[in-house]
C-alpha cells in the first residue's frame, strides 16, 4: 500500500503547488503505471481511457447541461428568478436573504453547477442586499451557501458522473437528489431565520410590490418551471434518455434566451458554444486523469486491499459510508467536487458493493459532501467565487458567514445518512426494487 | 507574415468557431433524434454513434480553448503566494505537466489513428473509417498543446 500513497501523496502535492488537477493526476499515475507494467503499457493505457472517455455515449448528457446551464445564465432570468422568490416571501423581515435561497434553488432546476449558480446570484442578489441594509456575513454567506443547491437538485453534473462510475441510473439518480435537495432548501431557510434573530433589517423592498414588476417576475419563474418539468417529466416518463433530455433542455433554454433577446448575433451563439466546449474540456481533462489513476488502483490491488479491510473491521454498511463521508470531508477541504468523486468513488465502490450499501444512496451522501467541500475552508470554490465578485469583502468574513449554514448541510448529511428513504423514497415509487 | 501572436488568436478564434459548428451538431443531432421518434416514428439511424464521435471533437476542440486561456481546474489554496515569489520557476513546473499530458494525449491519438488506418479499422453502425475522427483529435490536441505553449507566462 505505500506506493499508491506515495502516488496520492504525489498528486496532492502538485495540486497544491498549482499543477492542475487533471494533469498532476494523468501524468503521476501514468508515471505509476509504468513503474508496474512498463511505459509503453501506461503509454497505451493513457490513450485507449481518453479516446474511450471522450466518445462516451453516456458522458455526452454532460455536455449538453451544461450548455442547458449557459444558455440559462445568458437568458438572465436569474433577476426575475430573484423578484419571484421575494414575491413569495411578501413583506417578511430578511426576505432578501429567504429569496436569495428560493431563487438559487430556481436557477439549480435549470442549471446543474453549483459554481454557475453562485457566480449568477451573486451579481443579482449581493447588491440588493447590500442596498438594503443586510450585513456582509449574512449576505455573502446565503448565496454561497445557495450556490451549492446546483449540484444537489436535479440536473446534477457531479451525480451524472458519480452514476456513470457507479454504473447508476442517471434517473434515479436525479429523483433521488430531489427530496434532500427540497430538504436542504428547507435547512438553508430556516438558518436564515435563526440569522435574523440577530440582525435587525428592514422588511421587504417596496420596489418588487409594484405591479409591473410583480407581473413580470412571476411570468419569468414559467419557463424554469417548464424547462424542470420537460427535462425530468421527460427522463421519468421513460420518454427520453438522460442525453436526450439534456439535448431538448439545451435546446429549450438556447429557445428561451433567443427570445428574450440575449441570442442575436452568431457570435453570441460561438461565445454560449465555446464556453460550453471550455468547461467540458476542463471537466473531461479530470476524468482522464482519474480514470487513469483508478486503473493504477486496481493494477495495484488497492480496491480489493480496502475490502479486505473492511471485512476485518467489520464494518456495516452505514459505517462504511460514514468513513467514506469523513475522508469526503477532509478531501474536500482541499479538491473541488469532481475530483474527489472520481479519486474516492473507485477505491471504495468494490467495498461498498460487497457491504450491499444502496449505490443511489451512497451516491446522494456523497454528493452533499462535495457540496460541504464547496463552502469549508481552505477551499471553498462557492466562497471565493462570492469573494471574486466583491473583493472589498474579507474572505474570512465570507466563511464565517457560511459557517451557519455549513452546520446545516451537515445536519441534513445526517439526516440522509440516518433516514436512507429520504434518498430512497422517491426512487422506489418508481418501482426500483 | 502574421506574428505567432496573431498566429495564436486565429487558432483560438478558429476554435472558438469549430466548438460552435460541432456543438450546434451535438445538439441537433439529439433533438433531431428525438423528434424525429416521436414525430415522424423515424429515429435517425446511426445517431449515438454520431454523437459519440462529435463529442470527441467538442471535447478536445474545448481543450484547445481551456490550455489558451489557462483555465484547468487548479487548487488555489498555496499556489498564488509561490507563484508571486518564484514566477519563471512555478509557471516552468506547472507548465511542464500540462504540456507533457497533453503532448502524451496528442501522440497516443496518433498512434492510435495511424494504428486504425493502417488495420483499415470501422465502426459498428455507421462503419465510419475510425481513423477519421481519432486523428482528428490528435490534430485537436496537438493545437492545444501549442497553444498552452506559446501562452503569456510560458
Amino acid at each position: 500500500m505505500i506506493g499508491p500513497v506515495l502516488v496520492l501523496l504525489s498528486i496532492l502535492g502538485l495540486c497544491l503547488i498549482g499543477v492542475r488537477i487533471g494533469f498532476a493526476t494523468l501524468v503521476v499515475a501514468g508515471a505509476a503505471v509504468a513503474l508496474i507494467r512498463g511505459p509503453g503499457a501506461a503509454l497505451t493505457l493513457i490513450g485507449q481511457e481518453v479516446e474511450s472517455i471522450a466518445t462516451s455515449y453516456p458522458l455526452s448528457v454532460v455536455p449538453l447541461f451544461l450548455l442547458m446551464g449557459v444558455f440559462v445564465h445568458r437568458a438572465e432570468l436569474s433577476q426575475d428568478l430573484y423578484d419571484a422568490a421575494q414575491m413569495a416571501f411578501g413583506k417578511l423581515r430578511g426576505v432578501l436573504a429567504y429569496a436569495t435561497i428560493l431563487s438559487s434553488a430556481g436557477f439549480s432546476a435549470a442549471c446543474g453547477s453549483s459554481i454557475a449558480t453562485a457566480a449568477t446570484m451573486v451579481r443579482v442578489a449581493l447588491p440588493a442586499m447590500r442596498r438594503h441594509g443586510y450585513g456582509e456575513r449574512l449576505s455573502s454567506g446565503t448565496i454561497a451557501a445557495g450556490g451549492t443547491l446546483g449540484i444537489m437538485i436535479p440536473p446534477s453534473v457531479p451525480l451524472i458522473l458519480y452514476g456513470s462510475i457507479a454504473e447508476q441510473d442517471i434517473g434515479l439518480l436525479f429523483l433521488a437528489g430531489l427530496l434532500p435537495g427540497l430538504v436542504l432548501v428547507a435547512a438553508f431557510l430556516l438558518t436564515v431565520l435563526i440569522c435574523l434573530f440577530r440582525t435587525p433589517l428592514p422588511a421587504a423592498p417596496q420596489s418588487i410590490q409594484a405591479p409591473a414588476r410583480a407581473h413580470r417576475a412571476a411570468r419569468a419563474a414559467l419557463p424554469v418551471l417548464a424547462l424542470f418539468t420537460l427535462v425530468l417529466g421527460g427522463i421519468y416518463g421513460r420518454i427520453f434518455t438522460p442525453t436526450e433530455a439534456a439535448g431538448i433542455g439545451a435546446f429549450g433554454a438556447g429557445a428561451i434566451a433567443f427570445a428574450r433577446g440575449r441570442l442575436t448575433g452568431l457570435r453570441d451563439w460561438r461565445d454560449c458554444f465555446s464556453e460550453t466546449a471550455s468547461i467540458t474540456a476542463s471537466l473531461f481533462m479530470i476524468i482522464f486523469g482519474a480514470s487513469v489513476f483508478a486503473q493504477y488502483l486496481n493494477l495495484s490491488g488497492v480496491p480489493f486491499a480496502v475490502v479486505d479491510w473492511v471485512a476485518r473491521m467489520d464494518l456495516g454498511p452505514t459505517a462504511l459510508v460514514c468513513a467514506v463521508a469523513v475522508i469526503a470531508i477532509v478531501m474536500g477541504m482541499v479538491f473541488e467536487a469532481v475530483g474527489i468523486l472520481l479519486l474516492l468513488v473507485p477505491v471504495f465502490l468494490p467495498a461498498l458493493i460487497a457491504s450491499d450499501v444502496d449505490l443511489i444512496w451512497f451516491g446522494i451522501v456523497v454528493v452533499l459532501v462535495v457540496e460541504l467541500g464547496l463552502i469549508t475552508p481552505p477551499v471553498g470554490m462557492n466562497v471565493f467565487v462570492v469573494k471574486a465578485n466583491a473583493p472589498d469583502t474579507a474572505l474570512s468574513n465570507i466563511f464565517l458567514g457560511v459557517l451557519p449554514f455549513a452546520a446545516a448541510l451537515l445536519a441534513v448529511l445526517m439526516i440522509v445518512i440516518a433516514i436512507p428513504s429520504v434518498a430512497t423514497f422517491l426512487p422506489g415509487l418508481m418501482g426500483r426494487n | 507574415m502574421p506574428t505567432s501572436s496573431a498566429l495564436r488568436s486565429r487558432t483560438l478564434a478558429a476554435l472558438e468557431w469549430l466548438a460552435l459548428a460541432l456543438g450546434a451538431i451535438l445538439l441537433g443531432l439529439t433533438v433531431w433524434d428525438v423528434v424525429g421518434r416521436y414525430a415522424f416514428n423515424r429515429p435517425l439511424f446511426g445517431a449515438t454513434e454520431m454523437i459519440q464521435w462529435i463529442m470527441g471533437g467538442f471535447v478536445f476542440c474545448g481543450l484547445g480553448i481551456v490550455s489558451a486561456r489557462d483555465a484547468h481546474v487548479a487548487v488555489d489554496l498555496i499556489s498564488p503566494r509561490l507563484a508571486r515569489r518564484f514566477p519563471r520557476l512555478m509557471a516552468g513546473v506547472i507548465g511542464v505537466f500540462t504540456a507533457a499530458g497533453l503532448a502524451v494525449i496528442a501522440w497516443q491519438l496518433t498512434r492510435m489513428g495511424l494504428d486504425a488506418a493502417l488495420r483499415g479499422k470501422q465502426s459498428l453502425v455507421l462503419e465510419i473509417a475510425i481513423a477519421v475522427p481519432l486523428l482528428s483529435y490528435a490534430v485537436l490536441c496537438a493545437f492545444a498543446t501549442a497553444l498552452h505553449l506559446t501562452g503569456s507566462d510560458r
